[in-house]
């Protein structure tokens, strides 16, 4: 019975992972990617990156409230929805004036016209190129693209189910991981992916089971509407209200009004607040009766992700509404967890430890189905040795890891030099950046077709890798600030993207020269037999682990 | 995991007697460890993704209404819970010692919480 | 203001320390380091020590930057620090004691400074 249970456990393990693997490499590449949102919408708009990095200064609060009501009333269409005012922030390190124009047909949400203030307070910077910049990877994660948002979001929702099974089935299974836990034996093979695999779950696997749960947590209302239905029969919008009480804006009563001057304000927000910092102050329906003035505060390292604000009327300039209202353990709990995931309130090392977890993920899909194709082609070393043709099975898994372990990077690096390299004034520029992405990744898939040897992922890899090293010299050469000038100016966020893709690059260099090494050696002792089809020859050796295969797979490892 | 037949005796037997030739393969198909295994996982596995839903499903409904909180406390706990009642549900049917009893098991308890439910929401 | 990586850089250095030790608990690395195997009371002293400076390293980092934030830290940089033990064990595990001073010293500089707060 034991035996059986295990039996099936593995197998689910397996399969749970497999089936959907190459969604959840997407969704694990671009979820890390969205750590660095906001750096990398920065790095997408040179225009800004010289002369417009201030920081907060909260003497200067009630002149910059002044200046930025000033600008948008006399700069914006009467239509406009929404007045916003955004204060440099860590991530952001800019003075933002911005609108929101009402929703054209089709759209859910208005264009935001957004300006920036020069930091000497003399000019503003009102053209910036297009750029859809980190909320494309942001928006990838959990919506992904060319298809609707609900059914993206229950793709992604299976995704994470199947994920959190393999977890929980991955653990009970292989408890062996934790007694080999530093164990990784290099250039032995399909034993060198298993112990790479295992190393990579492991070492972050309480990141792995939080980001996995609180993954489902975020969008759960969507994926278990029932509790809701049962709790709130009359009404569902009263629990969504009770959620977010504060994101409930009147409509527009179209009876016009005079806007309340927002630095007045300030008093009661320094009653409320005392000194802490003001992240965006919001006006909806400006000049409206029904106008509203929303305070959005700063919070910092503080793991929550509900926004600290305080809503005003944007007439009488009488206070409405102060978060938080009355926390409840359970709203504790949905918040942290929601910020767990997000990760908003990360200082920057923080960060980038937890992209650092991220790519682990992406390496225990990477290698989880790294194993399942060696293993598929020792199942079939026998028929292909004969000369017969690889099963399309295998071909296919081959074939689409290599298109998403290779495709997903250079997809990446893609949108980076079509961000710089499509012409500024292009129409549906932002459109273009985001299919270079698609295209990128496509490719890749076509060059899986020609080919998928070692020799192909040495050659791919070095490719993307170099792609990656010039990505700082094509930042220098198109951009106003290079990378010792964004040193000297102290903008680490755009020191910090040169040195991660320099990284990354050199990362893949070294793979790809190592590869070649073992494609070298590889080859050596099979020179003698020319005849035989080069695209196994590399292969063909792993014939020496196939004993310890048999013996190392995870189907076969929990028998013993 | 459908496993072809590997062995050339019933194609013989089809040309003799059709009907009766594709029951004995199909009960030799059966009777093969590989299609018990296979089938018990399929059983397993579709007990594990929608009656597991179901049940947890229900579950978490059942408890917004039982918990000693506020309405919408009671609602938010009750839907955090709910995919760790997935994920049990789930691993429950994959450790229950017959294979149907995943089936049976959860759907029972499925229509108990429906049940409570009911009771508790009058 | 101090550079708000020197107190996690600390912590790495603690962390590392900690699971260098597990590793050493084992067998297999043991003798991958010191050619030799270990006794079985170095192995549990190995082992004890190793979780002492592991609570160490997660109520330093509580300590200095809350519970909440400090132990979301903490899970990140033990996955960090786990790395690279595998990392040395893995490429060159003769050098694993090298490590180890490396990073008691690191940490105990750090320690004697206030650098970990």
């Amino acid at each position: 019975m034991k035996e059986t249970f295990f039996r099936t456990l593995s197998w689910l393990h397996t399969w749970a992972g497999l089936l959907v693997c190459w969604v959840l490499l997407l969704i694990f590449f671009a979820g890390s990617l969205s750590y660095f949102r906001h750096e990398i919408s920065l790095w997408a708009e040179p225009e800004l990156h010289r002369g417009a990095f201030q920081d907060y200064q909260a003497n200067q609060v009630v002149s910059q409230l002044d200046k930025g009501q000033d600008y948008i009333e006399s700069h914006s269409p009467a239509e406009a929805q929404r007045w916003l005012i955004n204060f440099p922030t860590q991530r952001n390190p800019m003075l933002n004036f911005a609108w929101q124009l009402p929703p054209e047909k089709g759209q859910r949400r208005g264009k935001i016209e957004q300006h920036t203030a020069l930091a000497d307070g003399s000019d503003m910077i009102t053209h910036v190129r297009d750029s859809r910049g980190g909320d494309f990877f942001y928006r990838l994660h959990f919506d992904l693209h060319y298809m609707p948002a609900i059914t993206a979001r229950y793709i992604v929702g299976v995704c994470t189910m199947f994920m959190l099974i393999a977890l929980i089935s991955g653990i009970v299974i292989h408890k062996r991981i934790f007694k080999d836990l530093f164990s990784f034996r290099q250039n032995k093979g399909a034993r060198s992916w298993l112990d790479a695999h295992n190393v990579s779950s492991v070492i972050a696997l309480p990141y792995h089971l939080m980001i996995t749960y609180t993954g489902l947590i975020t969008l759960m209302l969507i994926y278990i509407p029932w509790t809701v239905t049962t709790a709130y029969p009359e009404d569902n919008q009263a629990f969504s209200k009770e959620l977010n009480p504060a994101r409930q804006t009147e409509k527009a009563s179209g009876i016009s009004a005079q806007q309340v001057r927002l630095s007045q304000l300030l008093p009661q927000v320094q009653v409320q607040w005392g000194d802490a910092p003001i992240k965006q102050v919001m006006v909806s329906n400006p000049k409206d009766q029904n106008s509203q003035v929303t305070f959005y505060q700063n919070t910092g390292k503080d793991v929550t992700d509900e926004s600290t604000l305080l809503v005003f009327s944007g007439v009488t300039g009488e206070l409405k509404y102060a978060s938080p209202h009355e926390v409840s353990g359970a709203v504790v709990t949905y918040d942290t967890m929601m910020s767990l995931h997000t990760a908003r309130f990360a200082a920057p090392l923080l960060r980038i430890l937890f992209f650092f977890c991220g790519l682990l993920g992406c390496a225990m899909v990477a290698t989880g189905t790294l194993m399942w194709a060696i293993r598929l082609r020792q199942k079939q070393q026998k028929t292909i040795e004969k000369g017969e043709k690889v099963g399309l099975g295998l071909r296919l898994v081959e074939g689409l890891n290599f298109m998403f372990i290779l495709g997903l990077p250079l997809g990446a690096v893609a949108f980076c030099y079509a961000n710089r390299l499509l012409p500024a004034d292009f129409a549906t520029r932002s459109a273009w950046e985001v299919h270079s992405f698609f295209i990128a990744l496509c490719a890749m898939g076509i060059w899986a077709f020609i080919g998928r040897s070692r020799r192909h992922w040495q050659v791919a890899l070095m490719l993307i890798g170099a792609l990656y090293c010039a990505l700082p010299i094509l930042n220098a050469f198109t951009s106003p600030s290079h990378f010792i000038d964004n040193i000297q100016s102290q903008q680490w966020a755009l020191v910090g993207f040169d040195v991660f893709a320099a990284l990354f690059g050199g990362a893949m260099l070294f793979a790809s020269t190592k590869l070649s090494v073992m494609v070298k050696t590889l080859q050596k002792p099979n020179r003698k037999n020319v005849a035989s089809d080069k695209k196994v020859i590399p292969k063909s050796l792993d014939t020496r682990y196939a004993t310890k295969l048999a013996t190392s797979s995870p189907l076969e490892e929990v028998k013993s | 995991m459908s496993q072809i037949p590997t062995s050339n005796s019933p194609i013989s037997a089809t040309t003799v007697r059709p009907l009766s030739g594709y029951v004995q393969a199909a009960i030799r198909w059966i009777k093969q460890e590989r299609t018990q295994f296979g089938l018990q996982v399929f059983v397993r596995a579709s007990a594990a993704l929608l009656a597991g839903y179901v049940a947890a499903a229900t579950l978490a409904c059942l408890l917004t209404q039982v918990l000693p909180m506020p309405r919408f406390e009671s609602t938010l706990t009750a839907n955090m819970l709910a995919f760790l009642f997935y994920a049990i549900a789930i691993i429950y049917a994959f450790c229950v010692r017959k294979t149907w009893h995943a089936w049976r098991d959860l759907t029972l308890f499925s229509l108990l919480c429906f049940a409570l439910l009911k009771v508790c929401g009058q | 203001m101090m550079p708000a990586f020197i107190p996690v850089l600390g912590i790495l250095g603690l962390s590392y320390l900690s699971l260098a030790l597990f590793a050493l608990a084992k067998f297999g690395h043991f003798k991958d380091v010191f050619k030799r195997p270990p006794s079985q009371w170095q192995s549990r002293l190995l082992t004890l020590f190793a979780w002492l400076l592991l609570i160490i390293s997660l109520s330093t980092c509580a300590h200095g930057q809350g519970w909440t934030y400090g132990s979301i830290l903490f899970m990140g940089i033990i996955s960090l620090a786990a790395m690279l033990v595998i990392l040395t064990l893995s490429y060159s595990p003769r050098h694993l004691p090298v490590g180890i001073v490396t990073s008691s010293v690191l940490t105990g500089t750090l320690l004697l400074s206030g650098g970990i707060q």
